[in-house]
């Protein structure tokens, strides 16, 4: 395999796949934090007519399409990048990507109809409780595509036999230690990168017309939850290492360099995150500063922690096993090249959107849903 | 099915046995679904530029009620597809690299830009129509590479770029034969002669194109050309292309009809007819490949994942199934309603 093919198949698939991490994060932590502060016991009807939940709704949806598009192309990309490897252990990718795709397509069909379009016509208990489900049928998508992950890393429940892994044990398979521990690394990222997002627009809206009391209520809460997770993951990762529970090792050397770079600029995002909350609680934001570093904390955080932690796999699809070299596609590398630039485009063109439509909404309000009222 | 059977050294009831037919049966219906409704939503996205500017908006937006179960039709089935299949899919997928990642992109543009569209102001909405066009030109495209690509025994040399792509060309204009017999069914005035004059066109493109993935799949392949050939078979393929012309023929009538503003009164019948003649072609193919995955190659059974995965598949599908299901009628209940119905 032409050292240029996998460095090229490899580029589009981490790429696509961070993108993805990105948005099913912000999906998970606004969904997370609208669910805390709107549908708990102590919210009440009024306030989802509010503008505050209008807007981190409609940014919630935008996120989530976003997601939606990603998460197909990144299973799409596992496919046509991948595609010996799906040879070797489709027994064990299948149902687990199955899993997470019908999940998403029940949700879609059912509570996140209700959440999105259904304001109007569901009860206030209906509504509550569609929110909260939404935010466990997203989790549980998130689950399945980290246990495939952490499957790729500490590989259990199953055997090689003639050179296709097979499922022995299902349970071992979903209940890995490495997937649960991915798992809150994951939902405390979700909630610090989104704070940091919700920030960032906060700020943003500030520079054209005041924040409402509730604007800022509901700010203030993401903060106080986003520096939390903030500590939390730190305590997390330093008891992680400190009791070499990591399944790969942090060594320094020229084949990590990106990897360390990438976690260096991670830890370098968290305390920008950390400076700017405190900032905005002394009184001392800056709106303009707070909208160049909060918005790419909330996209660049999830990718860069991804991609960290997909690196330390180095040379190997599956740890110790399977050579990424082994299983990449041997399509033509013009092909790759091209598909690389399409890939691209289309980032640059959902990350645009999405800013866009954002920024928008909280700073000209929420426009109304184009439907189809009366068919002509 | 018992000499399929017993030729791989199991029972008929053994699930190792009828779960990969199972899932076939599922794996075929899904693709036609797709076909389906993913097509006129992707013919709809083709025939906007050629629609005049007043209506391009409102053409869009009449796919709303539809898009967000139209979406998830391809999602589905290629996610069951890979999953129920992945020793047909690990074989081939170097082969169909760019086709199918044109396919997706193109799937993931048009959802991308309806989404973002329906939530932008009035100035940007324009530019997400333009993605939309480029995003179903893409699907068409990779979906007619895939196509050629499966036709030609995914030989893709020089030799059979001009087939490659009449048959991305056929493949556009069958997303717009069912493009244009959704618009009969929908609209009125201008835009309905307009459908049934951009349906007329197309729907001898899409005969050609299946005369001619016929013709290649059966020159390519001999066990295909026995199989449609043998004396047994003649009177149900002479009766399946007999299906096919007539179905051809009616269509053409009733598009010329409706540009003689002689308006007939079974509106969704062009629709239906489409359905039919998708729905055989789908047979077809799936009839010429059977028992193999990939020709001569791999067989369905050798294609499906081991037992204890496609238990983990069904148990997924039999909880998600009905939600999916009902969800799904109860949004195409509206589907051929006539135009002018509050939806």
């Amino acid at each position: 395999m032409e050292i240029s093919s996998l460095i090229f198949g490899r580029i589009q698939f981490e790429l696509t796949v961070a993108l993805f991490y990105t948005f099913i994060c912000l999906s998970i932590g606004l969904a997370f934090l609208l669910a805390v502060s709107f549908a708990g016991k102590r919210a009440n009807q009024s306030q989802l007519s509010s503008e505050t939940f209008r807007v981190w709704l409609r940014i919630f949806a935008l996120a989530l399409f976003s997601a939606f598009g990603l998460g197909f192309l990144t299973v799409v990309e596992m496919c046509v990048v991948w595609p010996i490897m799906i040879a070797r252990m489709g027994n064990v990718f299948g149902p687990l990507m199955f899993f997470a795709v019908v999940i998403f397509v029940v949700l879609k069909s059912t509570a996140l109809d209700v959440m999105l379009f259904g304001k109007q016509r569901a009860s206030f208990v209906q509504y509550r409780w569609a929110m909260r489900l939404v935010l466990l049928g997203l989790t549980l998508v998130a689950y399945f595509v980290i246990v495939f992950d952490s499957w790729t890393r500490l590989p259990a429940g199953t055997m090689m036999i003639d050179g296709r892994y097979r499922i022995y044990e299902w349970t071992e398979l979903f209940a890995q230690q490495w997937a649960y521990i991915q798992s809150v690394e994951f939902f405390l990222q979700a909630i610090y990168s989104t704070a940091g997002l919700l920030l960032g627009f906060s700020a943003w809206q500030s520079k054209f017309r005041p924040l409402h009391d509730d604007q800022a209520i509901f700010l203030k809460r993401a903060l106080i939850w986003g520096l939390l997770a903030l500590c939390f993951h730190a305590i997390l990762i330093w008891f992680l290492y400190t009791n070499h529970l990591l399944p790969y090792k942090l060594e320094m050397n020229n084949i990590y360099f990106l990897t360390w770079l990438s976690f260096c600029a991670a830890l370098g995002l968290w305390l920008v995150a950390a400076y700017l909350s405190l900032s905005f609680f002394s009184g001392h934001l800056k709106p303009r500063i707070a909208f160049i570093l909060g918005v790419p904390i909330g996209m660049i955080i999830p990718s860069l922690a991804w991609l960290t932690a997909n690196d330390f796999r180095g040379e190997f699809a599956v740890m110790n096993a399977v050579k990424a070299a082994d299983v990449i596609t041997t399509t033509p590398f013009a092909w790759l090249v091209l598909g690389l630039i399409l890939l691209l485009a289309l980032f640059v063109l959902i990350i645009f959107g999405f800013v866009r439509l954002s920024a928008y909404a909280t700073t000209q309000g929420v426009v109304p849903v184009v439907k189809a009222g009366v068919v002509p | 099915m018992s000499s399929y059977a017993a030729s791989l050294g199991l029972l008929p009831t053994d699930p190792a046995f009828w779960m990969p037919l199972l899932l076939l049966i599922i794996t075929a219906l899904m693709v036609l679904g797709t076909v389906i409704f993913d097509g006129f939503d992707m013919g709809v996205g083709l025939l906007l530029p050629f629609a005049p500017a007043a209506y391009r908006q409102a053409l869009m937006t009449s796919l709303a009620p539809w898009r967000s179960v139209n979406e998830t039709w391809v999602l589905l089935t290629f996610a069951l597809a890979v999953a129920a299949f992945p020793f047909a899919f690990g074989s081939i997928l170097n082969q169909l690299y760019l086709p199918l990642l044109l396919c997706m992109l193109g799937v993931v543009m048009r959802s991308i830009s309806f989404e973002f569209r329906a939530r932008s102001a009035v100035v940007m909405r324009s530019f997400w129509l333009v993605i939309f066009c480029i995003g179903a030109f893409l699907s068409a495209l990779g979906l007619g590479l895939i196509l050629a690509a499966f036709a030609t025994g995914y030989q893709q040399d020089a030799t059979n770029i001009g087939f490659i792509l009449f048959v991305a060309l056929c493949v556009m204009a069958a997303c717009i034969l069912i493009g244009a017999c959704w618009l009969l069914m929908r609209w009125e005035g201008e835009v309905r002669l307009l459908a049934a004059r951009w349906g007329s066109h197309a729907v001898r493109w899409v005969a050609a194109g299946m005369t001619a993935v016929s013709i290649m799949l059966a020159m390519a392949n001999p066990a295909i050309l026995y199989k449609w050939t043998h004396i047994n078979n003649l009177i149900p393929a002479g009766l399946l292309w007999g299906v096919m012309l007539t179905c051809f023929v009616w269509l053409e009538i009733y598009f010329k009809r409706i540009r003689d503003k002689n308006t007939p009164k079974k509106l969704w019948l062009p629709f239906v007819l489409c359905v039919v003649l998708l729905a055989l072609m789908v047979m077809g193919i799936l009839y010429s490949l059977f028992p193999f995955m990939v020709l001569d190659e791999i067989t369905l059974w050798d294609a499906t994942p081991s037992e204890l995965s496609m238990r983990l598949i069904f148990a997924a599908l039999i909880i998600v199934m009905p939600v999916i299901v009902l969800r799904h009628l109860s949004n195409y209940r509206l589907l051929f309603s006539p135009a002018g119905a509050r939806l």
